[in-house]
């Protein structure tokens, strides 16, 4: 345990811990340039934007709102990645949970109270995780490279949501969304007065889920086939068996995320009902250094700022894109800081080049 | 070159360095791994820039900042470890780089240059071949013209001999003597002491990055060479055991297996190792040395044959079935196989284990037994190491070497296997590994070392057998062995050895 | 009936042509990325700002030629982003593709609205004309599948071979090469590695634009969030199909063109089949085709590895 202390210890000493707020300071500061160019007045986007996460509980919940899908799918491509795999289609999962979510709303199943919600989450985890698979069993059987297969696999899943709206699972009337969900399956608001549900409980529960998954013996195994194949193949590690069970449990995090986007906000499914949380996960995932504490602090940030970009966008107009542009600006800030001030220690150095 | 210091972070590479090259004159650069000797040419062949110091061309004092620069006043460099494209051709790969006229490739006056060069210096190879069919002779070849190719006054060949045969490297020096006639001057590097008493005029010796004295070859002795490399007299006495009538412990009989562009590596190849022995393999790097390996430990699939352990057959069983019925392996290639490097040392060494239930319950690893685990062997095998729990890619090559070992020896195997265990080692980590090897012998168990020093062979070996082309040409007793023979037969004149084996 | 049916296949050909185009120019641009060394994931960050970059040039100027020098420079940006990432910082290759894509895709959705606002009656700009190659645009068969295209086609196609001039008889393409193989066996003979790997993926930056800008300009006239629908993926799927070689990637973007234009044909047909499973096929296909040259090549299941070539 004082290794723990004493590594946090050095880590504060060290140039290095400081690039991630630096970076953070400096994508702010291009957003500003941007902003400016077209106009806009920074110093109220900014207020307007830090007033409307923190400003009043409402706002505040809907950061933690955003927060429990970040963080969901945070973790999902963190696991994912831990084990190199690159699992780019996240979004694709979520999507795919949401929609077993939604079967088990709108079924019978869904309006036992006490089960609905317990079984949305789990049919949820399960539509994610069997999505997240194909990918993985293609690149076990196949060598597929898992980068392009999840990425187009998200396409597939968009528009295979769209085939079920606007026909089998359509709800009547002209609009292409499911039917409303059950109140058993609807996840309860746990702030009156804001929208922020259960769902962040289930979050939590994730990261510390995921944490704990690095102690064990398969997240041994994962872990050290993500960091060295030959050595874990050599060590006997079974090399199928960590991609399978990696995948599944990324894409099945990823589909919790989408069953909460259901049972916790619309209640219904539509399309589109992620503005992108699967590629920003990205984001967090290299952000969070595959730690679970990283992730979370990442997906905290990343919800104040979506959540202020959204005042801003509604008091002055400033796209929501912005926010995306933002977070991508500290991922490329971040990247760069780090390795930059390595170079410029070895630069020091009168020898290598 | 005077006064060369150049610094790696907290490490001085090279020491206040004074080097001298005589026109026509073949200079030995002398050192144990890790001296600085090829750190100090890299300079000279502008690859690194020096702290301080300066170098002195033909009498005037020039700076080096980058290859360019060596080429143009007539320096180039073949390295140890080829810098060959593979899968291009021989033109190719001599002519990438060079200030071309013309934006197209002009492959037909190039070879023609090549072929001219070729016979000039006795180089045979042809230009159109393809890299990657080339033998590692041929390779060299081409490695040593694409230097030649430059116009140059100046050579440096660093370890020329690592891959080959006796002869070969007999035929090498020739070549290199031939070069001196024809107004080349020859820098060699190297860290066998036989080969610059054979092929120098004048040698240079470096210990720990500084300069320990430049002699005269013909007025030195191996001896004297060998006390200035080293500090004190290399005294490694291993005495041979006779082991003719101990128990085999680990058998082959008739294995064959690919390797990894498919093509046939071991060929029937049969071999026996005894209890309480340690038989070397000699040979050229590449007639099979890893695969034998491989399919021992259970990384390679055998295609048809037998490997056997104590009686139990272990033909392409798992590496895990394998190391449960008693086999150590540490492999040549320490960094990827064997370790992860961002684990710590206590990570490390439950690598093969950690499913056992010492190290972990139904769900979780148990940390505290990792821990003790780890704090053992550390005391045990002398691992310098700020802790346990420190990334073990902050270790010593040595010490990464004795964490890899302990943790194969902790399972006290049958069979021990090592493959070049003392590659890029120092003297004192090397001296540690065989006493190591030796304990092991001394305890019983059949230690198979596999390795591209026949010296160490010669100095460790109770028997060793020579592989060549995927097959134990011959098997000896290292009483018997004799250079000359083992020399050709590693370069594949076989001559039937005692065992009666081809 | 037979001749509308002829018609139509004529028609899908031809279509499949200028739906493999900017997959096509990506692609391209991409090998020789690779080539050198250096793994580029962003391409579709890359090609969304060129589409951007594009659609507001010729927008505010009228001119096509200025919108696709705008595009080009934009990717090309972004490319010189990538390189300096991944060329002299030396992040990991993946991360930085993956940042670059992400930038891309925002700042690209960004700019356009920050410069548009929200309008009833989105911009557009007239889609380029087509060129009548000739005055042989007429002649059945050859006419409409060869002869008449928007000079991007042209310019795309004719890029095949001079891409496999320049990598394999060009000094310039033997350092490219070399450099994306060993690349210290180049710094020995004294390439400069930074620069090439720059050049290499600045090539494939400024044809990755043209690709996006092919979008904006000749198939909707409109730019539109993702207007690239996938194609800066689709195009990394064809280089390792292509095996890095122009030709082969030519093959592969043609596939994936006549199977866009098939479907989208079908649509315009009508069948039974929903429209959204239509619209999957572009995708699935490059992931068939993946699967399928594993069991050819036998390649090996570079498992848990990403392919990196050459990494310094």
């Amino acid at each position: 345990m004082s290794d723990v202390i004493t590594q946090t210890r050095n880590k504060f000493r060290d140039v290095k811990f400081f690039v991630p707020f630096a970076s953070a300071s400096l994508a702010f500061v291009v957003g500003a340039i941007i902003l400016a160019a077209t106009g806009v007045d920074v110093g109220k986007a900014y207020t307007i934007m830090f007033e409307g996460a923190f400003g009043s509980a409402f706002g505040f919940g809907d950061v933690l709102l955003k927060m429990t899908s970040l963080l969901l799918t945070g973790l999902a491509v963190s696991v994912a990645f831990r084990c190199r795999q690159w699992n780019i289609g996240a979004e694709g999962q979520l999507y795919m949970g949401a929609l077993g979510g939604t079967l088990v709303g709108i079924s019978v199943v869904g309006t036992i109270p006490g089960i609905g919600i317990f079984l949305g989450i789990i049919l949820s985890f399960i539509f994610g995780a069997l999505f997240a698979l194909v990918p993985a069993v293609l690149k076990v059987k196949f060598g597929v490279n898992e980068v392009i297969s999840t990425v187009l696999l998200n396409f597939v899943a968009f528009l295979f949501i769209s085939f079920l709206l606007h026909g089998p699972i359509k709800a009547p009337g002209f609009n292409p969304y499911s039917p409303e969900i059950a109140d058993a399956s609807q996840m309860p608001i746990i702030f009156p007065g804001t929208r922020l549900h259960a769902g962040i409980i289930v979050a939590a529960l994730a990261t510390v889920g995921v944490y704990y998954l690095w102690k064990t013996k398969i997240g041994f195994e994962i872990r050290s086939v993500g960091a060295n194949i030959k050595a874990a193949r050599y060590a006997g590690m079974n090399i199928t068996k960590s991609v399978l069970v990696t995948m599944a449990i990324s894409g099945g995090l990823a589909g919790i995320a989408g069953g909460m986007l259901v049972s916790g906000v619309q209640h219904v499914l539509i399309e589109g009902i992620s503005p992108g949380y699967g590629f920003i996960a990205v984001i967090i995932a290299l952000l969070g250094r595959q730690h679970p504490i990283g992730v979370a602090i990442v997906a905290f940030f990343f919800s104040v700022l979506m959540t202020g970009s959204e005042t801003m966008y509604r008091s002055l107009g400033v796209p929501s894109a912005f926010s995306m542009t933002l977070q991508a600006l500290v991922l490329v800030f971040v990247l760069v800081g780090q390795l930059f001030v390595i170079w410029l220690g070895k630069r020091h150095v009168g020898g290598a080049q | 070159m005077k006064g060369i210091t150049i610094k790696f972070g907290d490490v001085v590479a090279n020491n206040n360095v004074d080097f001298e090259l005589r026109k026509g004159e073949v200079h030995g650069l002398l050192g144990e791994n890790g001296a600085g000797k090829t750190t100090l040419m890299s300079i000279l062949y502008g690859l690194y820039q020096p702290n301080a110091g300066e170098i002195i061309v033909r009498g005037e004092k020039t700076i080096i900042k980058s290859p360019n620069d060596a080429m143009e006043l007539g320096i180039a460099m073949v390295h140890q470890h080829f810098l060959l494209t593979l899968p291009h051709s021989v033109t190719e790969n001599i002519i990438v780089g060079l200030k071309s006229r013309g934006l197209f490739l002009d492959l037909a006056s190039a070879e023609k240059k090549i072929l001219h060069l070729s016979e000039k210096y006795g180089l045979k190879i042809d230009p159109k071949a393809t890299v990657a069919n080339l033998a590692v002779g041929e390779q060299q070849r081409v490695e040593i013209i694409k230097a030649l190719y430059r116009d140059i006054d100046i050579l440096i060949l660093d370890e020329p001999t690592s891959m080959l045969t006796p002869q070969e490297e007999k035929a090498l020096f020739a070549t290199l003597q031939s070069m001196v006639n024809q107004g080349l001057s020859i820098i060699f590097i190297t860290h066998k002491l036989h080969e610059v008493m054979e092929a120098s005029n004048r040698v240079t010796v470096l210990r720990g990055g500084k300069v320990v004295g430049t002699v005269n070859t013909s007025e030195s002795s191996e001896s004297e060479l060998a006390k200035m490399m080293v500090g004190r007299l290399i005294v490694e006495n291993i005495e041979s055991k006779s082991t003719a009538t101990n128990p085999v412990v680990l058998q082959l009989k008739n294995v064959s297996a690919f390797n990894n562009a498919k093509v046939k590596f071991l060929k029937e190849l049969s071999l026996e190792l005894r209890k309480g022995e340690i038989l070397g393999i000699a040979g050229v790097d590449g007639n099979g040395q890893a695969e034998l390996a491989e399919v021992i430990a259970g990384l390679r699939k055998v295609q048809s044959g037998e490997i056997m352990m104590d009686n139990s057959v272990i033909t392409n069983s798992s590496p895990r079935k394998i190391r449960e019925a008693g086999l150590a392996y540490v492999p040549q290639d320490r960094l990827n196989t064997g370790l992860i490097l961002e684990y710590s040392i206590a990570e490390n060494l439950i690598l093969d284990r950690w499913y056992k239930d010492e190290y972990s319950g139904k769900v979780f690893l148990k940390q505290e037994k990792m821990n003790n685990f780890a704090e053992k062997v550390v005391t045990d095998f002398e691992v310098k190491t700020p802790g346990i729990n420190v990334p073990v890619n902050s270790l010593s090559g040595g010490n990464l070497q004795k964490v890899l070992m302990a943790r194969e020896l902790a399972r006290n195997p049958k069979v021990l296997v090592v493959h070049n265990p003392t590659r890029g080692l120092d003297i004192g980590a090397t001296e540690y590994i065989h006493k190591q090897l030796v304990k092991q012998r001394n305890n019983g168990v059949g230690v198979l070392m596999i390795s591209l020093d026949l010296d160490e062979i010669l100095t460790v070996c109770d028997r060793l057998a020579v592989i060549y082309e995927g097959k134990i040409v011959s098997v000896m007793d290292r009483n018997d062995a004799n250079i000359e023979e083992i020399g050709l037969m590693m370069g594949g004149k076989a001559a039937v050895g005692p065992e009666g084996t081809k | 009936m037979a001749g509308e049916t002829e018609a139509v296949i004529i028609g899908i050909i031809a279509s499949g042509i200028r739906l493999a185009t900017p997959v096509l120019f990506a692609a391209l641009g991409e090998k020789i990325a690779e080539r050198s060394g250096i793994l580029n994931l962003g391409i579709e960050g890359m090609m969304l700002m060129g589409a951007f970059a594009g659609f507001i040039g010729t927008y505010f100027t009228g001119n096509y030629v200025v919108g696709i020098l705008l595009a080009m420079a934009a990717a090309g940006a972004l490319a010189v982003l990538k390189g300096f990432m991944s060329i002299t910082i030396r992040t990991n290759q993946l991360a930085a593709g993956l940042a670059i894509w992400l930038l891309g895709t925002g700042l690209a959705a960004l700019l356009y609205r920050l410069t548009f606002g929200v309008r009833t009656a989105a911009p557009s700009v007239e889609l380029m004309p087509k060129v009548d190659i000739a005055g042989l645009s007429h002649i059945p068969g050859i006419g409409p599948i060869l002869l008449n295209h928007d000079p991007l086609v042209y310019i795309a196609f004719l890029l095949v071979p001079v891409t496999y001039f320049f990598i394999f008889k060009t000094n310039l393409g033997l350092k490219i090469r070399t450099v994306g193989e060993n690349p210290k066996q180049a710094d020995a003979l004294g390439v400069n590695v930074y620069k090439i790997r720059y050049l290499a993926v600045i090539i494939g930056g400024l044809l990755a634009g043209i690709g996006g800008a092919y979008y904006s300009l000749v198939q909707t006239g409109y730019f539109l969030e993702n207007v690239t629908g996938g194609a800066g993926w689709i195009a990394l799927a064809l280089v390792i199909f292509g095996r890095w070689k122009a030709q082969w990637i030519l093959v592969g973007a043609l596939v994936f063109g006549m199977v866009d234009a098939f479907q989208l044909g079908l649509q315009a047909i009508g069948t039974n089949i929903p429209f959204q499973f239509l619209l999957m096929l572009p995708y699935l296909i490059p992931i068939a085709v993946l699967v399928a040259m594993y069991k050819r090549s036998g390649a090996p299941a570079a498992l848990a590895t990403p392919y990196v070539r050459g990494e310094r």
